[in-house]
C-alpha cells in the first residue's frame, strides 16, 4: 500500500486511538490504586478516632481508664480546648480530639486540611505525648505520635476536663 | 488483507477494533463499579490478601489489607469491659448451667479464630508484607502482623472457667468442621500428627545468646511477656510474617525447642520459644529471659498466652505467589491484648482496628 508523505491512514488513526485509550487506562488504574491507599488510611484513622470517642463517651466523670489501640504510622492524635484560638475550624465552637497526618510544626493546619476530628463536650481538653525539646526546654508534646503497632492511652475524665496521655 | 483500497476497512479489522474498545469499556465499567458493598468482612479480607499477594511487587504496597479485627465477647449476658465504646462487637452467650460446655465453647471460638486467621492469611505461603515493607521503609527483617481477632471473656464468667479453658487440648481432639477428617492440630501440621511435641523446660529459662551459633540474627532482642497483676481476659489472635530468615535453621531450632513439625509447618509450644527460635527484631524488646513458671496470674489470656501454653501455628518456607519468591516464616499466635506482648511480636501492624 503506497502512502503519501504525511498522510495519515485510517489504520494509523485507530492505532493512535487505541494507544490513547491504553494510556488513559493505565493512568486511571494508577490513580485508583493511589486513592485506595489514601482511602484506606483515612478509613483506619476514622476507626481509631471513633474508638477513642466511643471509650470517652462510655466513661463516667472522675473515671480513669487505659487501653491499648492500634496506631497508624505518620499520623498523630491531638486536640484542642474550647477556648484555644489555634484550634482548627473543624472543631466549630467546641473542644475536640483529632487524628491527623503527622505535622508536628502545625498540627492545626494538618488537621484542618486532612484530619478527622470529633467534638468533645468538655471545657478543657489536654493531650500529652512524649517529651520533646522546644527552644531548649523539654516539655510534653501536645500530640501523640502514633506508632505502626500498638499504643496505650490513659484517659482521665472529669466534669469539665478530658485528659489523654500516653501510658508508657 | 486489512485494507483493500485506500480508506477501505476490512470487516476483520473493524470487528477487532470494536471488540478491543468494547473490552476497554467493560474493564472501565467494572473498575468504576468495583466496590466492596455487600461482601462480608471475611470475604473482603480474603480478597485483599489475594490481591496483595498476587500483585506485582512494584504495586503490592498500594494494595491495602482490608482485614478488620473481629471483636468477640464471650459472656453469660454481660458486656465485655474491654470493648466498651467499640462498635461491631459479636457477643456470644455461653451455656450458663454447664461449666464443661462453657469451657468447650470458649476453646471452640478461640481455635476457630486461630484457624480462620491462618486460612484467610494464606497459611503463611503468601508474601503479604515483603514489598510493602520495602516501600514503607520498614526493616524487611522486622515482623509485620495483622490482628485477626480479639476475644474477651466478660466479668460475669467465673475466673475458674476462663483460666481452665485448654485450647490446645481442644485443637488436638476436635475436628475443624463436621465435614472434615482433620483435627485442628492436623490441619495446622499434617495428617500424621496426633500429639504435641514435648517441650524442654530448660529452653524457657535460657537466654537468647546461650544458643550460640544456632541463633540467626537479631542478637539482644527477645520477647518479654508482661506480668500482669490482674487476670487477663482478652486474647488477641495475631498473624505474623517475617522474611529474611534462614528457614532450615529456624526449623532446626524449632525442632530443638520441642515444636510439632510437619514438613515446613509447625506448632510451637508458645511465643517465648519462638523468640528464641526464629529470632527477629521487634522494636523495643529488651533482653530478658522469660520463665514460664515464674508468672502466676489467672485468666483466659494469661493461662493461654503468658505461660506460653497456647501453641503457635506456623509455616516456614518459600512463598508461592510473589514474583521473586523468597523464604520467610509466618505464624498465628494467641497473645494477651496489651502493648507489651503484642509489640514484642509485631514491629508493625496492618489491617483495620
Amino acid at each position: 500500500m503506497k502512502k503519501k508523505k504525511g498522510e495519515m491512514t485510517l489504520e494509523n488513526t485507530l492505532s493512535i486511538i487505541l494507544a490513547v485509550l491504553g494510556i488513559a487506562l493505565i493512568i486511571f488504574a494508577a490513580v485508583k490504586l493511589y486513592q485506595i491507599t489514601v482511602n484506606q488510611e483515612n478509613a483506619n484513622a476514622k476507626k481509631i478516632i471513633d474508638n477513642i470517642e466511643g471509650k470517652v463517651n462510655a466513661m463516667k466523670d472522675e473515671e480513669q481508664i487505659s487501653f491499648p489501640f492500634q496506631g497508624q504510622k505518620n499520623w498523630l492524635l491531638t486536640g484542642w480546648s474550647k477556648d484555644d484560638s489555634t484550634r482548627p475550624d473543624k472543631c466549630h465552637f467546641n473542644s475536640c480530639i483529632c487524628i491527623c497526618p503527622t505535622n508536628t510544626v502545625n498540627p492545626a493546619s494538618s488537621c484542618q486540611k486532612s484530619g478527622i476530628c470529633r467534638e468533645i463536650d468538655k471545657e478543657e481538653l489536654l493531650i500529652r505525648g512524649t517529651t520533646i525539646r522546644t527552644t531548649g526546654v523539654f516539655i510534653p508534646a501536645s500530640y501523640i505520635d502514633l506508632p505502626s503497632n500498638l499504643v496505650e492511652l490513659k484517659i482521665y475524665k472529669t466534669k469539665d476536663r478530658l485528659q489523654i496521655t500516653l501510658n508508657s | 488483507m486489512m485494507f483493500s483500497k485506500r480508506g477501505d476497512v476490512s470487516s476483520y479489522f473493524l470487528i477487532t477494533t470494536i471488540l478491543v474498545i468494547a473490552g476497554f469499556a467493560v474493564l472501565l465499567y467494572f473498575l468504576f463499579q468495583f466496590d466492596f458493598i455487600g461482601q462480608t468482612t471475611e470475604d473482603l479480607c480474603k480478597l485483599s490478601v489475594l490481591t496483595r499477594a498476587t500483585s506485582p511487587s512494584s504495586v503490592q504496597s498500594y494494595a491495602p489489607l482490608k482485614c478488620t479485627t473481629n471483636k468477640i465477647c464471650l459472656s453469660y449476658g454481660a458486656d465485655c469491659d474491654e470493648f466498651a465504646g467499640e462498635k461491631d462487637v459479636a457477643k456470644i452467650t455461653l451455656p450458663s448451667n454447664d461449666e464443661k460446655a462453657a469451657k468447650i465453647k470458649i476453646a471452640e471460638i478461640s481455635a476457630n479464630a486461630m484457624y480462620d486467621c491462618w486460612k484467610i492469611m494464606g497459611e503463611g505461603k503468601l508474601d503479604l508484607f515483603g514489598s510493602a515493607a520495602k516501600e514503607y521503609s520498614w526493616d524487611i527483617a522486622e515482623s509485620t502482623c495483622v490482628i485477626c481477632s480479639r476475644i474477651a471473656i466478660a466479668r460475669d464468667v467465673p475466673e475458674k472457667i476462663a483460666s481452665e479453658t485448654n485450647i490446645n487440648e481442644y485443637m488436638r481432639t476436635h475436628k475443624i468442621s463436621e465435614n472434615s477428617d482433620l483435627t485442628y492440630l492436623q490441619a495446622f501440621t499434617d495428617r500424621g500428627v496426633n500429639a504435641y511435641a514435648s517441650v524442654k523446660p530448660s529452653l524457657f529459662t535460657k537466654e537468647l545468646e546461650t544458643k550460640g551459633s544456632t541463633t540467626i540474627s537479631g542478637k539482644g532482642s527477645q520477647i518479654k511477656l508482661s506480668e500482669q497483676t490482674l487476670p487477663n481476659r482478652q486474647l488477641a489472635i495475631v498473624f505474623m510474617q517475617i522474611k529474611s530468615v534462614d528457614v532450615l535453621t529456624v526449623l532446626k531450632n524449632l525442632g530443638e525447642a520441642g515444636a510439632t513439625l510437619g514438613g515446613l509447618t509447625f506448632l510451637t509450644p508458645g511465643v517465648s520459644t519462638i523468640a528464641k527460635s526464629i529470632v527477629f527484631h521487634p522494636s523495643g524488646a529488651g533482653l530478658v529471659a522469660v520463665t514460664a513458671a515464674g508468672i502466676a496470674v489467672g485468666g483466659y489470656g494469661a493461662y493461654n498466652s503468658i505461660q506460653g501454653q497456647l501453641k503457635a501455628a506456623g509455616y516456614c518456607g518459600e512463598f508461592t505467589t510473589n514474583e521473586k519468591s523468597k523464604e520467610g516464616c509466618s505464624l498465628v499466635q494467641g497473645l494477651n491484648y496489651n502493648v507489651g506482648d503484642i509489640n514484642s511480636l509485631c514491629a508493625s501492624i496492618q489491617g483495620n482496628p
